[in-house]
């Protein structure tokens, strides 16, 4: 069924499917029209949250091809500098968000320097040390607060410059538009020279490297990027919560968590990271306050048995359409 | 930022803590080195990496649990229970899930075994609760001094029990012919095919003794470890990757001694660096070697 619906938009004329993308944002726009429930809106926050941090792992794990388990350390890393910026420095996080953004793709960078020699299951565990690195860093690290992480002064609360907000809605526009605004840099990326270079480098190395494309460099650009967009989803993430802590940053879940996004949506594609987070989101979100209780965990269960099951009969997420081939 | 390097204590106290640190250390490598070999089984047997080990290795710690605390069933009996319980899983989740992955493409491999680590943790989660635990009652409880130097008795039973069955393990992949046949596998699955020998079964068979083995590790580390499904289990997934990743990938014989340098780095670093800073030195030596020697340090050429 998914892939008869893929087809159809597939040779849908453009300009029809920006029309259809056109109805589809109409429609996110008027969900508070519908309903401003704390509930909702904290689904959809979320849900605007994870889109940027599934395009921003797509760049590098899907379109390149480099698995990394280490993404949340770029998020950290964003997060945290956009909260000790605005705290300890009364930078506001309209800079202080992309100022996090660029000492996350500096991390990124030199993550992705050191460990751009290995390929597949390497690279994928030295991100993961990286990532274990960051966390036992995060929480031994006295100048970011170790483990009692950093709270925002609540004094500041809704003053113009604070990006902090006393509901949701303020944070639901800002967050889409940020998701929204991803979303278009990558479907930039997907059409341009970049992307295809990228993907070259996913389906044969050698062969990319052969044809005279600087391997290196185009995955050490992916990696800027992607780790940039990480740190600003990070710094948005902190100013959503008001609070930054290594617990809720740099577990190791929640670099799974990253990578969930385009598995379930569609790994290198631009609107799989989209469909996955609004398929994992919800299902996170209302299988944790639905089951909570003795029933705690349930949920990550359900979203395990989701993601054997795709992995098995949908390689690549259900909008892939290169893994599609397989089946 | 990460600890400090001058030395804790004066110069007399070392004299009495870097041996106590090595010969720790020494025993507690027995125990990861049998976590490694399981590990390094699957990866050189089936090509794929069990990002979900740590989780069929907590499994085996619960069983313990529950039977000792639960039913007064001394934890060294628990052993047989439990191989034949994670040969068996192991085995089902070879022939349920991994052999339907075994021609896709290397990132649902991965994901595939991310998809079990959830429902293998969180299931875990809802039945045992978040709470940390621990075994209450083992034969072999205290300690004892030895030439000056002080030891739990539960480590040390662990460390001959380890020694063992690494022992047993490689006398099967040695001197039997399905042993034989699982290390052709390994070198030559095509080859090994012409052979006569079922890589289907030999894979099954290698994911069904893999976890066995990380199973009698359960076993005996839940004698003196607490457990917590959310931090237990990634703990010990890194460690038997940093194992395996010291001493090769797929190299087997290398596993054991990258264990034992793991645990060594554990141990000694905990001691003459800063003790809360423990994980990380293991971590560091992680990631520098995948750098560095992907290859392994340890590679003694048995593998490809």
């Amino acid at each position: 069924m998914i892939g008869t619906i893929r087809d159809r938009l597939n040779d849908l004329p453009t300009r029809q499917r920006w029309a259809l993308a056109g109805v589809v944002l109409l429609g996110l726009l008027a969900v508070p029209q519908v309903s401003t429930n704390f509930f909702v809106m904290n689904v959809f926050i979320y849900a605007f949250i994870f889109i940027g941090l599934g395009q921003s792992w797509n760049v590098i794990g899907g379109y390149a091809g480099q698995f990394s388990l280490g993404h949340a350390v770029m998020f950290a890393v964003g997060g945290y500098t956009t909260a000790i910026l605005f705290i300890r420095h009364g930078v506001t996080p309209y800079v202080g968000i992309f100022a996090g953004g660029f000492v996350a793709a500096a991390v990124g960078l030199f993550l992705g320097a050191a460990t751009f020699r290995l390929r597949y299951h390497y690279f994928a565990m030295a991100t993961l040390a990286a990532a274990l690195i960051g966390k036992t860093v995060g929480f031994r690290w006295e100048y970011i607060n170790g483990a009692s992480g950093i709270e925002y002064p609540f004094a500041q609360l809704g003053t113009p410059w604070s990006m902090m907000f006393r509901d949701k809605l303020p944070y639901f526009y800002l967050i889409g538009v940020m998701a929204l605004a991803t979303t278009l840099v990558i479907y930039r990326m997907d059409r341009s020279k970049l992307g295809m270079y990228l993907r070259s480098i996913d389906m044969d190395q050698g062969l990319a490297r052969n044809s005279g494309l600087n391997v290196f460099n185009y995955k050490m650009y992916a990696m800027g990027v992607s780790s940039y967009i990480a740190g600003v989803f990070g710094g948005l993430y902190a100013q959503y919560v008001l609070y930054i802590d290594p617990m809720s940053t740099l577990r190791v879940l929640r670099n799974i968590d990253i990578i969930i996004v385009p598995i379930i949506g569609g790994v290198g594609t631009v609107l799989g990271p989209v469909v996955g987070a609004f398929i994992f989101i919800p299902i996170r979100e209302y299988t944790r306050t639905g089951l909570s209780g003795g029933y705690t965990g349930l949920g990550w269960v359900v979203v395990g048995v989701v993601i054997v099951l795709i992995s098995i009969y949908r390689p690549g997420g259900v909008l892939n359409q290169y893994f599609g081939r397989w089946d | 930022m990460v600890g400090s390097l001058p030395l804790q204590f004066g110069w007399i106290e070392y004299l009495n803590l870097v041996p106590q640190a090595f010969f720790s250390g020494l025993l507690m490598g027995l125990v990861y080195a049998l976590v490694a070999v399981g590990l390094a089984l699957i990866w050189g047997v089936a090509d794929i990496v069990n990002f979900a080990y740590g989780e069929y290795m907590l499994i085996a710690m619960y069983v313990t649990l529950i039977g000792a605390n639960n039913y007064g069933i001394d934890p060294l009996f628990m052993i047989p229970v439990n191989v034949v319980l994670l040969f068996v899983a192991g085995y089902v989740t070879y022939k349920l899930v991994i052999k339907r992955v075994m021609d896709a493409p290397m990132l649902s491999q991965i994901f595939v075994t991310f998809g079990i680590l959830l429902i293998l943790r969180f299931g875990m989660l809802f039945v045992m609760g978040p709470d940390t635990q621990s075994v209450e009652t083992f034969m072999f409880d205290g300690a004892v001094v030895i030439a000056g130097l002080n030891f739990s008795l539960p480590k040390i039973v662990t460390g001959v029990v380890s020694l063992v069955t690494l022992v047993v393990f490689f006398l099967f992949l040695n001197r039997t012919k399905t042993g034989k046949g699982i290390r052709a596998t390994a070198q030559d699955p095509e080859a090994a095919q012409v052979m006569g020998i079922d890589p289907d079964y030999m894979n099954g068979l290698a994911w069904g003794i893999g976890s066995a083995t990380v199973g009698v590790a359960g076993t005996m580390v839940a004698t003196f470890f607490s457990m917590q499904p959310e931090l237990t289990p990634t703990t010990w997934t890194l460690f038997a990757f940093a194992s395996v990743a010291l001493g090769g990938f797929g190299n087997i014989l290398g596993a054991v001694a990258g264990g034992m340098v793991i645990s060594m780095v554990e141990h000694l670093g905990g001691v003459l660096l800063n003790p809360s800073y423990k994980e990380l030195y293991i971590f560091l030596v992680f990631i520098l070697v995948l750098i560095y020697k992907p290859e392994g340090i340890l590679n003694w050429g048995e593998g490809e």
